[in-house]
């Protein structure tokens, strides 16, 4: 493909950021700029990460759901919600707690869920499939065949997850959290929910 | 069990915190996510639910039923749907549909899986029939027998 010869591979990295909707993985940069091996590209990325590290630039490269995008630095954020006339809407706590079940026990059917939550979640399941946060993996081969679902790859780019690795485990949340009472010495949930207090 | 993922959730929040301060470029709605060309036209498309909309049963007024509709279980029914058969036209895929808020979400569900990519719509010429493929295999292999 011929580029504009003072256009350094940089730049032309830089541009693809700038215009994809999407985080661009590393393979697909590989392609995209044909004649840079892997290895170039990691380094073009490092050599961009810098320049936006400057404080005086807006910007910054995150690497989020597999890949690599350009971000407003959170400095930046009251103008960006000044431009965009709205403050962005966040999830209610039941929300967040259906979330967290689904991305630890995923893929996991709606009375699954019920059953540890105690509560009905039929709302809070499709506003989250509609936010495009939890996807429908599949069904789950057992009577009724109920929908297992799943997180999405918008799910670990709301939250700034690389991928589902990232997700801090179970026992790093409890260390964290003030009055873990009860602990339990495994990651692995127990297979019998106990009362909420 | 469900106290840790209380606490799970209440990291989760935070981290919704830092990241609602960094904005990105919005999807823009007027390109289409899923690749190649769209084989058949949007009006076309919107055509044919009209024609299938008419030959639906008249929404009652006095009939109130406490319907659930969930646009993604249609998505679900619609790729099972072309599990057993694909290609399939598009007025079979509203065979046994019965209300017009199912029919309206079934449409809805079928615009969902033509955005992602995940089937196909092609039209031979203007104004003959639709027909929908499915391009994908289902997520997991949940069930080991394929279609």
């Amino acid at each position: 493909m011929d580029t504009p010869a003072d256009l350094g591979p940089l730049g032309i990295l830089e541009a693809l950021l700038f215009v994809s909707e999407s985080p661009l993985s590393l393979e697909r940069i590989e392609e995209l700029l044909d004649g840079c091996s892997r290895a170039e590209v990691r380094r073009l990325l490092v050599d961009l990460q810098e320049k936006y590290g400057q404080p005086e630039r807006g910007m910054l490269l995150s690497e989020v759901a597999g890949g690599y995008r350009l971000m407003t630095k959170p400095e930046a954020a009251p103008w960006v919600q000044r431009l965009r006339g709205s403050k962005p809407t966040r999830l209610s706590r039941a929300a967040l707690e259906t979330l967290a079940l689904i991305a630890y026990k995923q893929p996991i059917t709606k009375p699954e869920i019920e059953a540890i939550r105690g509560v009905m979640v039929d709302g809070v399941l499709k506003t989250l499939v509609e936010r495009d946060l939890v996807r429908i993996l599949g069904r789950k081969p057992e009577v009724g065949r109920p929908i297992l679902y799943g997180t999405s790859r918008s799910f670990l780019e709301y939250f700034g997850f690389k991928d589902l690795s990232e997700l801090p485990t179970l026992k790093e949340i409890e260390a964290l959290a003030p009055n873990a009472a009860g602990k339990e010495a495994s990651d692995e949930p127990v297979a019998q929910s106990e009362k909420a207090e | 069990e469900y106290k840790r993922f209380k606490e799970a959730a209440m990291t989760f929040e935070e981290l919704e915190a830092g990241q609602s301060l960094l904005y990105a470029r919005p999807a823009d709605p007027a390109i289409p996510i899923a690749d190649g060309p769209l084989e058949v036209s949007l009006s076309a498309l919107f055509r044919a639910f009209a024609a299938v909309m008419q030959r639906a049963p008249e929404a009652r007024a006095v009939e109130i039923t406490p319907e659930t509709i969930n646009v993604g279980e249609r998505m679900v029914a619609l790729l099972d749907r072309l599990a057993l058969q694909s290609p399939v036209s598009f007025m079979a895929l509203f065979e046994g549909v019965t209300t017009r808020v199912q029919l309206i979400a079934t449409f809805l569900g079928l615009l969902e899986l033509l955005r992602r990519g995940l089937v196909r719509a092609r039209q031979a010429e203007p104004g003959s029939e639709i027909t929908i493929y499915r391009t994908v295999e289902t997520g997991v292999g949940a069930d080991g027998h394929p279609g």
